[in-house]
């Protein structure tokens, strides 16, 4: 008997010393790892102001910056927010519409992602979008790209200069986890050319891959949908996940599976005081 | 010289000897191979890019009754496959944040 008691106060004593040891060396948590990243690109490229990281590889070089603001003279994506506030403005077929769904307010890029107490998952603002025509008899619209595009775009144009920020409850084990998840995505290598999210975004930003400039990971949730060249159309976040997961070969997710709202729910809080600054356009 | 012709004569004939072929069975072999080991890359996320298309490219290919090439096809999706879920499998709990934000 004794020796079991002694046993169990031994596995006590070592749980405890493992759960001290982890606190002192400072265990990971999404306040650390947002300090570290932040700190990381700003030292990395000391000369760019905090907030110009939502320009992405156009903070970094100034001959890519001077054709992009002469491209921004002239937007690309101005129809797109036109349509999308037509869209929103018109009643959906049963009288009500997308205001009703967002408490009469449509600057609320700000509050997306977000993880959902209820739900037990993390929303984003397209879902948000499209669960409010569902929820109101109308058809969801694609994720990638087409109509949903224009409203997105009336919504972060209108949402324009609001902060990021993203919250991840420490009291729910399970949005830490989505989290983790989320960040576990974002360092893991996939595809036949075995890379990682963070090995272009994280390591190489602003050195050249081919002819492309490659831009840093702080920035690159803040400007969502974009009008790309390369598409020569508006484009989601994840429309962009899934083009870079197939650039390194790797079969790409579901548009708003759980993998990429995590993952977009652990970069949108790495990018935590960056200005929103949708719709834009890149190359 | 006699020795030098022989032996060109000798790979001449070697050369033109029928190499095995694949069959339709060795295809369904490795067809049903590589699909398991497609769904068993699916999950654990760890699919690559083209082997979706190498597999309908070997379809298409014992359709039109190249089973050489369709085998070859079916074949690279296997080995892409077992890669795709070796790789997952080896980040799952070993994926590695760069040092400088640890």
């Amino acid at each position: 008997m004794s020796i079991r008691i002694h046993k169990v106060a031994g596995s006590i004593t070592a749980f405890a010393l493992l759960v001290s040891t982890t606190i002192c060396l400072g265990a990971p948590s999404p306040d650390t790892d947002l300090a570290k990243f932040q700190r990381y690109f700003s030292e990395r490229f000391p000369a760019v102001p905090f907030d110009d990281f939502a320009n992405g590889s156009y903070a970094l070089d100034p001959v890519l910056r001077e054709n992009w603001e002469a491209i921004e003279e002239f937007p690309p994506y101005e129809t797109a927010i036109e349509e999308g506030r037509e869209m929103w403005e018109t009643p959906f077929r049963n009288g009500k519409s997308y205001a009703d769904c967002f408490g009469g307010e449509h600057a609320i890029a700000n509050r997306y992602p977000h993880w959902d107490a209820d739900r037990r998952m993390v929303v984003t603002l397209p879902m948000a979008l499209n669960e409010c025509r569902t929820a109101n008899g109308e058809e969801p619209l694609p994720y990638k790209k087409g109509k949903l595009m224009s409203v997105l775009a009336f919504v972060t144009f209108e949402s324009r200069g609001q902060k990021t920020a993203v919250d991840v409850p420490a009291e729910d084990d399970d949005a830490l986890a989505a989290y983790e998840k989320g960040k576990a995505f974002f360092y893991t290598r996939r595809g036949q050319l075995n890379l990682s999210c963070a090995h272009c975004h994280v390591a190489y930003p602003g050195q050249l891959l081919r002819s492309e400039t490659l831009s840093p990971a702080l920035g690159h949730t803040t400007h969502w949908p974009v009008y790309r060249s390369k598409w020569g159309e508006m484009g989601s976040l994840h429309r962009r996940f899934a083009g870079c997961n197939e650039q390194v070969r790797a079969k790409a997710f579901d548009a708003q599976g759980e993998e990429y709202r995590d993952l977009e729910y652990f970069l949108t809080y790495m990018n935590n005081g960056l200005p929103l600054n949708g719709p834009a356009s890149r190359k | 010289m006699k020795i030098t012709t022989l032996f060109l004569l000798g790979v001449c004939c070697l050369a033109t000897l029928p190499v095995a072929s694949a069959t339709q069975d060795d295809f369904q072999q490795k067809l049903g191979a590589a699909e398991k080991a497609r769904e068993r890359a699916a999950s654990v996320g760890g699919v690559w890019r083209d082997v979706d298309k190498l597999l309908k490219d070997a379809r298409a290919a014992a359709a039109g009754g190249d089973f050489d090439k369709a085998t070859a096809l079916a074949s690279t999706a296997l080995t892409q496959s077992e890669l795709g879920y070796q790789q997952a499998q080896e980040q799952k709990d070993g994926y590695r944040v760069p040092a400088a934000l640890q």
